[in-house]
């Protein structure tokens, strides 16, 4: 965007902010006072002027995940509850098919030690595990990072590379392929075997699958998620004696409600 | 024609003062420079309707304090009539 395109961006920020204040002024003489109840302004895909997340429509992003400007996200890939994904100085692109799990944060730096601009760039079928922070790093194709991990800047993890939970990798370094990284500071622990290697795969499609049954969930509308409700309490299963005095049969517990379309 | 012209300028000139005023406000409140713009719109008006006043008046009192002085030369000239020669 350039001068021009920030210069009507500010205007048009000027005419809505007169626009809302008209709107209240409306309310308030109406008496209606609705627009004081203070909710919360969480939006889940949010730009910065015209950096936009670029995210496909067969992926999942958790409604409480914040992914927040030049961030782009592959196809089937899964952003889960609570992740913090800021594409605010630098460029975060995320692959296809893979899965970022609840309470990670990925950055971007602008100034570090290094003084390197660098972009976090994560690639296909990776499994971030639960509350990974990533920073300004490279994760390849098929790697595993465990619960926990901590990647600085500049930190490579190539492809089909695993680092264990809770290591903290430290600036500059590179995690070959094959190999798994624990500890603080991470060091090289062992190689993975051949069933630890196929794991990675799995797990990203696993995830994927998982992510599409969270992404229906989500989607569903208020009606929607109340007419599950009174499925679910019809399907509830009575008392073994109240069934048998209706002459009722049930085969097995419904735990889930049934599909209301 | 000049008058005119000279009103503009003054309103123009009183636009751009109330503008100011109402950022500085905003800025000595440590609020975004363009909190509330509406209200930058009003300062905008007053500032102008200010800067044209200003020379409406200020044209008004040249006129009167010129018929003042016209009004005291005469009464002067009545004055010295007869005691010195007057031009």
């Amino acid at each position: 965007m350039g001068s021009l395109g920030r210069a009507l961006y500010n205007v048009g920020f000027w005419i809505r902010e007169t626009g809302q204040a008209l709107d209240r002024l409306g309310c308030r003489l109406q008496g209606n006072y609705a627009f004081k109840e203070q909710l919360s302004r969480h939006r889940t895909i949010m730009n910065l002027f015209d950096k936009a997340p670029v995210v496909p429509k067969d992926c999942f992003v958790a409604p409480n995940a914040a992914v927040i400007g030049n961030v782009s996200v592959g196809q089937k890939t899964s952003i889960w509850y609570g992740c913090v994904l800021r594409g605010d100085v630098n460029s975060i692109s995320v692959g296809s098919m893979t899965n970022i799990q609840d309470g990670t944060i990925v950055h971007v730096a602008k100034n570090n030690v290094s003084s390197q601009a660098v972009p976090t760039i994560i690639g296909d079928k990776v499994t971030v595990g639960h509350n990974a922070v990533l920073h300004a790093c490279t994760v390849e194709d098929e790697s595993f990072v465990g619960m926990g991990a901590t990647l600085l800047d500049g930190v490579t993890v190539q492809k089909g590379a695993m680092v264990a939970a809770g290591a903290l990798v430290t600036p500059g370094t590179t995690v070959p392929s094959g190999q798994i990284w624990a500890g603080n500071p991470a060091k090289f622990l062992r190689n993975l075997t051949a069933d630890e290697s196929q794991f990675i795969a799995k797990s990203a499609e696993s995830y994927a699958q998982l992510a599409s049954i969270h992404a229906e969930e989500c989607a569903k509308s208020f009606e929607e998620i109340e007419a599950d409700k009174e499925a679910r309490k019809k399907a509830a299963q009575q008392d073994d004696d109240y069934d048998s005095h209706i002459g009722i049969i049930r085969p097995t517990t419904r735990t889930t409600a049934p599909s209301t379309s | 024609k000049l008058a005119s012209k000279m009103v503009g300028t003054a309103t123009l000139v009183g636009a751009a003062l109330g503008l100011g005023a109402q950022m500085y406000s905003n800025a000595v409140r440590k609020l975004p420079l363009m909190r509330h713009p509406w209200e930058h719109l009003l300062a905008i008006g007053l500032g102008g309707t200010f800067g044209s006043a200003v020379v409406k008046w200020e044209q008004g009192m040249a006129e009167q304090v010129e018929k003042t002085l016209a009004e005291t030369k005469e009464a002067n000239r009545k004055r010295f009539l007869g005691t010195m020669r007057v031009e």
